[in-house]
């Protein structure tokens, strides 16, 4: 997800993954169409949950307060579960998509992403690996890259102290 | 003149005098007067019974040879030309009778037309070359059964004349008269006898006259009836001839019988009067008339008058000249006797009420060879008599056609729904039938119209049937309708537009490239086409999508279509599309404010009826408003920038957001335009 459209997430109230990912995406018409056309071709049980306030509900309502995250990272996690939804995301980084996009440590994103797998996505699940399995059938043997919002220059070893990592809430 | 009466009337008395003078009386008058009065009047008698002795001996012979030459006479040459003659003739009429039922199977002329006639026509052309010998079989079948009556007879003169004792009638000086041979020769009789035995012997010339005549006349006519045969059979052909052919059948088959059933009676009379004496004599023994003739003896005469005249009338009355003759059992009867054997069994099984109704359907459909049209029914003859009355100028024929056609039609449509409903017919034989011919066919009308009905209704269909249709508008209406009960189907919104406008509508696809046309220029250049057009508007007033890509010109026609801003199908017309386009409601009373006051009475701005438009809407209807004309407008973004606004929890903005999102996704015109839109509701 690029930087320039996290701006655009909803501070209040979360949407559902479509809506939130097309927010983000502003004034984009053409990245906006690409993606509702993407989407609806989509299997319907993942445009289910894709599309369903009752989505949003959950990880507003019943994520957020049981995990203490803020509108922020539920509005993250919404485009999380949106990238997954959409197989853009393999559903078996999903642990490390939340610790890294959240900013949580692997256990909370752990926990979160086992209450997503068993409570949220069970619906499509079936379509959703299938998917999955045809996209990332390569990475399905070797762990997959890491796909975070971080900058991956903040890793590296160069003029480190001269580089404010943005993305590090924690510097 | 007055002594012209007197003079009869003085010949009446002395007559009556002679007659009825008591013969006591007889003693008193002069002996010469009286033997010269009486020989006189029994010479005057003697001679009256000579002559009707002579003519009553030539009439039994005559009467006897007439029977014997009555049987097979129709052999004869001049039958036989004649015959050819007339079928020859008839043979030519049989083109004449083809074309007048090809005519009338083009003119829908029921009555004359090639499923009313070929049956007859078939069956004519091989009578008519067979009349000759079939009327013979017939004839000679009459014959078997007159030769049994004619044999058992044997001599019709000999046995009259023994059983009629003509001695006994006629008692003469001369003693007894032998037979008929004898009867002939001159004798004195004596007065009271000798005048009843004129009145019997007339009576019997009468009679054996009339049988004679009866028998002798029977030959020509029997010839005139064969010869004839050929034209009857022909005329059997047309509706108007059926009666000459029953006639001609009446008459040959009395002719034919009355023979037979005569010579019976004669045969009964021969029979009975060769027994009368075991008869009579038992009852009346003795017993004499005035005269001095045995009862007996008057008995016998009173008996051959009864067999021959009254076996004549009843021969004659029985076969033909009653209503109930021998034809009309003769003919019935196989059909009788069919129906009888028959009808149980066919009742039983339900043939009966399959054929009839099968007849009946054929009555009034026609007949169909391979889902084509071979033969008008009843209901086409209807449409054609409304249409031609309508070429004629007969105010109303041409409404009356054209509903005459859409009943037949909703028959058709009936039994085919019926039919889909059961699962005994499947949409793709509805298609087979819809595209076998012109929708002008009511069973290929009806095809479409259940299409439409199920939702298979797709622009090729559409549009042909709209053009084929062009002079029908009930039918036009009708079909509209039926699509319109589906939601027109298949049809691209674009489709019903061109419907509605009665012109070309391109489908465009978002870069605006042109996908797909649609003309029905032909349907709003054509009165017929206005009840189909006013259905198409109807149906799009609840087409968000459609009224949508309204703009004025087209919005106008509309309104005027339905007959102008202030009836009540306009009424309800613009509040729909006013839901949706508060612009255009706007725009169009802003054109013309006193013509369309009714679209803006209270006068409110652009502004207000846009940003009332917004705040009333649905997520739906706001997502279908139209992208240029409205959420590409200032007011349009402030209204709904508002009513966002007003959501007071995060949870209902998220929710209104999400909503409008939700409904884009639906397929809606200019979907990631109005997206950024939303994106930017803050």
């Amino acid at each position: 997800m690029p930087e320039d459209q996290i701006d655009n997430l909803e501070s209040e109230y979360v949407l559902p993954p479509y809506a939130a990912s097309l927010s983000v995406l502003g004034n984009n018409v053409q990245a906006i169409e690409e993606y509702m056309t993407k989407s609806s071709r989509l299997p319907p049980s993942i445009q289910k949950i894709l599309h369903d306030f009752s989505t949003a509900e959950y990880i507003e309502e019943k994520l957020g307060p049981a995990f203490g995250l803020s509108a922020e990272q539920k509005s993250r996690l919404v485009l999380i579960v949106g990238s997954i939804l959409m197989a853009e995301t393999f559903i078996g980084n999903i642990v490390e998509e939340i610790s890294g996009g959240l900013g949580l440590d692997q256990n909370r994103a752990d926990q979160i992403s086992s209450a997503i797998i068993s409570e949220l996505l069970p619906p499509a699940m079936e379509d959703i690996k299938r998917m999955h399995k045809e996209k990332f059938v390569n990475v399905q043997q070797q762990p997959a890259p890491r796909k975070t919002f971080s900058n991956p220059g903040a890793n590296l070893d160069i003029n480190k102290t001269n580089v404010l990592d943005l993305r590090n809430r924690n510097q | 003149m007055r002594n012209k009466y007197l003079t009869k009337f003085l010949g009446l008395v002395v007559f009556l005098a002679f007659l009825f003078f008591p013969l006591e009386s007889q003693a008193q008058v002069g002996w010469a007067l009286e033997k010269v009065s009486a020989t006189f009047f029994n010479g005057l008698i003697s001679w009256q019974l000579n002559v009707l002795g002579n003519i009553l001996a030539f009439v039994m012979y005559l009467f006897d040879w007439l029977l014997s030459v009555s049987v097979g006479f129709y052999d004869a040459p001049v039958v036989d030309a004649g015959w050819g003659i007339m079928r020859d003739f008839a043979n030519m009429f049989f083109i004449v009778a083809l074309i007048v039922m090809a005519f009338a199977t083009i003119f829908e002329v029921s009555k004359w037309d090639f499923r009313s006639m070929i049956g007859r026509f078939l069956v004519a052309a091989v009578l008519i070359n067979f009349s000759l010998a079939l009327s013979r079989m017939y004839l000679k079948f009459t014959d078997a059964l007159s030769q049994v009556f004619l044999t058992a007879i044997g001599s019709a003169a000999g046995q009259i004349g023994q059983g009629l004792n003509l001695p006994a009638v006629v008692p003469t000086d001369a003693g007894v008269l032998e037979g008929l041979g004898s009867f002939g020769s001159f004798a004195m009789v004596s007065g009271v006898s000798g005048i009843f035995a004129i009145i019997f012997t007339g009576g019997m010339v009468m009679a054996m006259v009339t049988a004679a005549a009866f028998v002798f006349v029977r030959i020509p006519i029997i010839w005139l009836i064969l010869v004839f045969a050929p034209l009857a059979i022909l005329l059997n052909i047309f509706p108007g001839g059926a009666k000459n052919f029953q006639n001609w059948l009446d008459k040959l088959i009395g002719w034919g019988a009355f023979l037979p059933i005569y010579l019976f009676f004669v045969y009964f009379g021969m029979y009975f009067l060769s027994r009368q004496g075991e008869a009579i004599t038992a009852i009346a023994s003795g017993v004499e008339i005035p005269g001095g003739i045995p009862f007996q003896v008057a008995f016998s005469y009173f008996l051959v008058w009864f067999f021959m005249m009254g076996g004549l009338k009843i021969a004659m009355n029985f076969s033909m000249f009653t209503g109930t003759g021998v034809s009309k059992v003769v003919g019935n009867a196989p059909r009788h006797l069919a129906g009888t054997a028959a009808r149980w069994g066919l009742k039983k099984s339900g043939v009966t009420g399959a054929w009839e109704a099968r007849k009946q359907q054929w009555k009034e459909e026609g007949v169909f060879l391979g889902g084509r049209k071979l033969l008008g029914g009843d209901q086409d003859v209807k449409r054609r008599e409304a249409w031609l009355a309508g070429k004629m100028g007969v105010r109303g024929q041409d409404l009356k056609y054209q509903q005459a056609f859409v009943d037949q039609a909703g028959k058709s449509y009936g039994d085919l729904d019926t039919r889909y409903r059961l699962g005994q017919l499947k949409e793709a034989e509805l298609k087979t039938m819809a595209a076998s011919g012109d929708a002008t066919n009511p069973q290929v009308y009806a095809a479409r119209k259940m299409l439409a009905k199920i939702g298979q209704l797709d622009d090729n269909i559409s549009k042909r049937t709209f053009s084929e249709l062009r002079n029908n508008a009930l039918a036009q209406e009708d079909f509209a309708k039926t699509a319109s009960s589906a939601k027109w189907s298949e049809l691209e919104t674009e489709n019903l537009r061109a419907i509605a406008q009665g012109g070309v509508v391109h489908k465009r696809d978002s870069a605006g490239n042109i996908t797909a046309t649609y003309d029905y220029t032909e349907m709003g250049g054509n009165a017929n086409s206005i009840g189909a057009r006013r259905e198409a508007v109807k149906s799009l007033k609840d087409n968000k999508k459609g009224v949508a890509a309204f703009d004025m010109p087209e919005f106008r026609e509309y309104i005027s279509l339905l007959g102008g801003p202030t009836t009540f199908e306009s009424r309800e017309f613009i509040k729909t599309v006013g839901n949706l386009r508060p612009d255009l409601i706007y725009d169009l009373w802003d054109s013309n404010r006193t013509a369309f006051k009714s679209l803006n009475s209270a006068n409110l701005s652009r502004t207000t009826m846009i940003t009332n438009a917004v705040d009333r809407a649905d997520p739906e209807t706001l997502v279908n408003m139209p992208h240029s004309s409205l959420w590409n407008t200032a007011d349009f973004q402030t209204a709904l920038n508002n009513k966002y606004q007003r959501r007071r929890t995060g949870g209902d903005k998220a929710r209104f957001k999400a909503g409008l999102i939700e409904e884009l996704a639906k397929g809606v015109p200019n979907a990631p335009d109005k997206t950024t839109i939303i994106n930017g509701l803050h």
